[in-house]
């Protein structure tokens, strides 16, 4: 590390948990982070302030003035950009110490096994079912640690998915609820707040991870509810049929559904 | 009475709060009395008798399947969440 890296991790470098070592292994960390809007701009930043290496954020989206609730790495001048490249470009300005890629490429069930080869960990903040699974099973094959998280209105939640370890997302949630049943921010809202804090639970489990320190969302799923601010840590378990991380891998695509019930048509 | 938390998803059967209060001596019981007050509850979290493979119910933060499902017997002050997966980021 040089005498800038010291000081700009100071702060971390003295937890009683944590010193050069384990910044080193942040260093040398590759990590993928899977959208770059309300979960991914929390999550790479803590990611990027931390010290991770290497970060490759992947999004194919153009900013649009509606994200800028939530999605602080975006300012009303960078509208119609390519969201994974302004992100890229202000986290470099954050810590110039790091490099991170923009990968604006759309990730599918066909793709995402080649796509996400090589990462020390992936961090999910997508926001819809078609990539969450692909990305699910891609990481589940590909034996890469996966840090869940999602948000809704104001419920978030977050668990981490370690290969051979823990329960992956499929085994929690075998199946995509039918279309209509789960909306989407889009259509049912988001504070930016609930999402900011689902990403920076995400980021916090992946870097005590990648540092080599216990994590507290293995085989448990997190669900917050910012309206009675309860947080409620549920025990999930492996299945061995699961078909993304059981015995037997079946591929198992989910289509892209557009819900055209809202939160409000529905109820 | 338990407390049943209900997902996002799910708020229409709780006037859009975030739980609710029912009484049953297991599992399904709860969920039974409460489809007497909201009718249309049941379908949406079962079929066939079995719990939806797109839900989950946890008694207590532990998943009902890997108990005795709808037959777990519940207690007072006992806290059941019932949710989907969601997806928004």
């Amino acid at each position: 590390m040089n005498l800038n890296e010291i000081k700009r991790y100071s702060r971390q470098l003295i937890l009683p948990d944590f010193g050069t070592k384990q910044q080193l292994r942040l260093k040398q960390a590759k990590v993928a982070v899977t959208g770059a809007g309300g979960l991914g701009c929390p999550a790479s930043t803590y990611l990027a302030l931390a010290g991770v290496g290497e970060i490759h954020l992947f999004d194919f989206d153009r900013v649009e003035l509606s994200n800028l609730n939530r999605q602080f790495l975006y300012t009303p001048g960078l509208e119609g950009r390519l969201k994974a490249e302004a992100a890229a470009e202000r986290l470099m300005e954050i810590n110039p110490e790091i490099r991170v890629e923009a990968v604006c490429e759309k990730i599918t069930y066909d793709n995402a096994f080649e796509l996400l080869k090589g990462y020390s960990a992936i961090v999910d903040g997508t926001d819809n079912f078609a990539v969450r699974y692909a990305v699910n099973d891609a990481a589940a094959v590909l034996k890469v640690p996966l840090f869940h998280g999602a948000a809704l209105m104001y419920e978030g939640r977050a668990m981490s998915i370690i290969p051979g370890e823990t329960a992956c997302f499929r085994c929690v949630f075998p199946e995509p609820p039918p279309a209509g049943m789960v909306p989407t921010c889009r259509e049912a809202g988001i504070l930016g707040s609930v999402v900011g804090m689902v990403g920076a639970i995400q980021a916090t489990e992946a870097i005590r991870y990648l540092a080599g320190l216990e994590i507290g969302l293995k085989n448990s799923l997190l669900i917050i509810n910012a309206e009675t601010m309860s947080f409620d840590k549920v025990k999930v378990q492996r299945r061995a049929d699961c078909t993304a991380c059981g015995e037997r891998f079946v591929p198992k695509p989910v289509e892209e559904v557009c819900t055209v019930e809202s939160v409000q048509e529905d109820g | 009475m338990v407390t049943v938390r209900l997902a996002t998803p799910l708020r229409k059967f709780s006037d859009g709060k975030p739980e609710i209060t029912a009484s049953g001596r297991t599992v399904r019981e709860v969920l039974e009395n409460i489809e007497k007050e909201k009718p249309g509850f049941l379908e949406k979290v079962i079929e066939n008798g079995e719990i939806r493979q797109f839900i989950n119910i946890f008694h207590n933060n532990e998943d009902v399947r890997f108990k005795k499902g709808l037959d777990t017997e519940v207690q007072e002050d006992d806290v059941i969440s019932i949710l989907p997966a969601v997806s928004g980021g």
